[in-house]
């Protein structure tokens, strides 16, 4: 699953080290999901999009999505 | 970067001590036969690296569902992998001694799960299909 989770990391400045304090996994997990290598479950992905103040699909864009296509 | 595992000291060590009474009892055994030792006494030391075996497996599973879901579904991958190939090449060669090719003890397969489990972790590093 493609995310823009590095792009809005580095935007606030944030390590992955304080990324992974704040949402509680480790630091391995972010790296994972920035180089998609780990696909996030629901409740991660929850958690980290609360961190960032944003919608989850602002993190991790809905890839079945269709040009038009927007959420509700 | 791909975490190592474990990452527990504790568990560590668990595992260092489990692992020396595991082969301890396994050359115990051995040498007891060897030398008479009565029949309970045998069976009861033949015994003990089973219950290692279910200790260590007891404490790797506490850790492995501490850890975030990242690092769980990885080392739970891996140790799939490592099952699958060590039952494997445990039927394989349970076949082969139909044959004719020495006879191997079943315990060998713990320490082949083990072995083979560290060979696959650098290989698998990602936790999609």
């Amino acid at each position: 699953m493609k995310s823009r989770l590095k792009v809005l990391r580095a935007e606030r400045g944030w390590t992955q080290e304080q990324l992974s304090q704040t949402v509680g996994v480790s630091r391995y997990a972010i790296n994972a999901l920035e180089t998609e290598r780990h696909d996030p479950s629901l409740d991660l992905a929850f958690r980290i999009a609360g961190a960032f103040g944003l919608a989850v699909e602002a993190v991790f864009p809905n890839p079945h999505a269709k040009p038009g296509d927007t959420a509700p | 970067m791909t975490p190592t595992w474990p990452t527990s000291w504790r568990y560590t060590l668990g595992a260092v001590v489990a692992w020396i009474l595991f082969l301890a009892c396994v050359l115990g055994v051995t040498a007891g036969r060897a030398q008479g030792w009565p029949m309970a006494a045998l069976a009861a030391l033949a015994l003990v690296p089973a219950l290692t075996v279910a200790l260590q497996f007891r404490a790797a599973y506490r850790l492995i569902a501490e850890q975030d879901e990242f690092v769980r579904a990885l080392t739970l991958k891996r140790m799939t992998v490592a099952a699958a190939a060590a039952i494997t090449l445990a039927t394989a060669w349970s076949g082969l001694e139909l044959i004719g090719l020495p006879h191997l003890p079943a315990w060998l397969i713990y320490p082949l799960f083990w072995g083979l489990f560290g060979l696959v972790t650098p290989l698998i590093r990602d936790t999609r299909a």
